[in-house]
């Protein structure tokens, strides 16, 4: 069987997170599977054609940090007529940015009788687009629309994606194509402590009290104005801290307004950018909580990290999170302010209530990449023996 | 199609429901559905209202909304006879840099046959020089004012 993917957002990406990571992760796995020869593509507009890339070159580049980018990109070009009986075109990477529209692409691989997988990540621009950039929404439309209408089986990550696409379908008067849950994995590698003088003096002197860590790209739906409101609510007056540790992305105006406008800010209320893994690890080292206030998501990733680390989860009380690690997270109401004090506060009244808490996270089974990438190379088989 | 227009009805809807409104018209949207990345079919478009007409041939070849100032300047026009009003709008999206770079063409165009000359092919040209991560990277430590016109001349 031959494996399409096409990967040109992720060549383009400067940063290796969230959707790019997640391809990179699978990838690297599928090329060592035995289950077929997988042909990597990008797709360069200029020519209005796809590029093979070098999976040698892709290995060296993103496993073993070796080689320039430019230089996967081969001269070789993969017609689309190519892909056609026998092959499997899997959209696994964050293809709604590139040019190259689902809409016009899926129904003429279709006819040519390739298979097509997708993995949705989330449905988020359609379901809370008020979260998201108009342009991703209005890309997005396009590829899950092709999709619903030309995937074989879409993959998704968990069990709420499945019941939100369904709800769509009944809205929209198309039916859904099979879903299959596949969990993301996290890495298993045993993580050394990161000590004092490995990270810049600022972190050391945010961390220096106890604080509350939210971390990822500062967005609306994540909810980081709640953290904000919790620290005026109480959280100074119980003697915490609260850091954010991520870029300041899209829509955030007012925020990063009220944040730097804070009489705290720099002093309680910390905000950092451009860290690096090491700083990450620091600061989840040191935490009480890490809070995961997100309205939506189509996972959580760091709500796994975070336990995979040790330290205890604040998390909203949202579908998604109960289904990956619910038992191991606390859990609040969506935007209670004083609920996620409250929890706060209890914890630190009841010390061996916390330890507990962490002595259980020790027993949390983490889904690993090999596992994730085993489950979706079966969807794929299936997929091509259904045909 | 009717999958599209429903999907655009939910997500307006939700829009709506949260207080916002979506900048893309319906018909935009209907009409950039399925296109070839390179083609740019008028026809499809020539039943829309100036209005309209504006935005889905922008989208279409600019992959994004206008901006406030750029829009600004087209709504002066958005009375003028539609023929007018078209032509002008598409000798504006022929012209672009973009539409050169990545080799758009304007088929089944009743007002004008899209010059693809040495402009067109050297902006494509230079395409092949931008499309590099090192550059991208490069860019974003550029002040902010010089990536947006850099996004607007190549993304």
């Amino acid at each position: 069987m031959k494996i399409y993917v096409d990967v040109s957002v992720l060549t383009l990406a400067t940063f290796v997170t969230g959707i790019q990571r997640v391809t990179r992760e699978i990838i690297v796995r599928l090329q060592e599977s035995p289950i077929g020869e997988v042909i990597l593509l990008h797709y360069n507009a200029a020519e209005d054609i796809y590029h093979r890339i070098d999976n040698k070159a892709f290995r060296n580049y993103y496993v073993l940090h070796q080689g320039v980018k430019e230089h996967m990109i081969t001269e070789e070009t993969v017609a689309l007529s190519e892909i056609g009986r026998g092959a499997v075109f899997f959209d696994l990477d964050a293809a709604w940015m590139c040019r190259l529209k689902r809409s016009w692409l899926l129904p003429i691989l279709k006819k040519q009788g390739a298979r097509i997988v997708a993995h949705i990540y989330d449905i988020i621009s359609v379901t809370h687009p008020q979260y998201c950039l108009e342009r991703g929404v209005y890309n997005f439309m396009d590829y899950i629309g092709g999709h619903l209408q030309y995937a074989d089986a879409i993959i998704v990550n968990a069990q709420a994606t499945v019941a939100e696409l369904e709800k769509l379908c009944g809205r929209i008067g198309c039916s859904l194509p099979p879903c299959y849950v596949v969990m993301l994995g996290a890495d298993f590698k045993e993580r050394k402590a990161v000590e004092d003088h490995a990270v810049d003096a600022g972190l050391v002197q945010a961390a220096d009290s106890p604080y509350l860590l939210m971390v990822g790209t500062i967005e609306p739906r994540k909810n980081h104005k709640l953290l904000l409101k919790a620290y005026d609510y109480s959280l100074k007056e119980q003697g915490y801290h609260i850091i954010f540790a991520g870029y300041m992305g899209w829509k955030m105006e007012k925020f990063e307004k009220a944040l730097k406008a804070h009489p705290d800010y720099g002093r309680g209320v910390y905000h950092f950018t451009d860290l690096k893994d090491e700083a990450i690890s620091y600061l989840y080292q040191h935490a009480k909580f890490l809070v995961f206030a997100s309205y939506t998501e189509g996972f959580g990733l760091p709500i796994i990290e975070s336990i995979q680390r040790g330290t205890p989860v604040l998390a909203a009380d949202v579908a998604v999170y109960r289904e990956i690690a619910g038992e191991y997270c606390i859990l609040f109401e969506q935007d209670n302010v004083q609920e996620l004090c409250r929890r706060v506060e209890e914890y630190d009244r009841e010390p061996e209530r916390y330890a507990l808490l962490k002595e259980k996270m020790k027993e949390f089974w983490f889904w690993t990449w090999d596992m994730a990438a085993a489950e979706m190379e079966e969807v794929l088989a299936t997929v091509e023996k259904d045909k | 199609m009717p999958i599209y227009e429903q999907l655009y009805d939910v997500v307006s809807g939700n829009l709506r429901e949260a207080g916002e409104t979506f900048s893309y018209y319906k018909t935009t949207f209907l009409s950039d559905v399925g296109n070839a990345p390179q083609v740019i079919d008028v026809s499809q478009y020539l039943e829309l209202s100036n209005e309209q007409f504006y935005q889905a041939l922008f989208v279409a070849a600019f992959k994004r909304l206008p901006e406030e100032k750029e829009e600004r300047r087209w709504r002066k026009r958005y009375h003028m006879p539609a023929a007018e009003f078209q032509k002008k709008v598409l000798v504006f999206v022929a012209n672009a840099s973009v539409v050169a770079i990545n080799h758009i063409r304007l088929v089944n165009n009743p007002y004008f046959a899209q010059r693809r000359g040495i402009r067109y092919r050297m902006m494509g040209m230079l395409y092949g020089l931008t499309d590099k991560s090192s550059l991208r990277e490069l860019g974003k430590k550029l002040p902010q004012p010089i990536q947006r016109v850099i996004r607007k001349v190549f993304l």
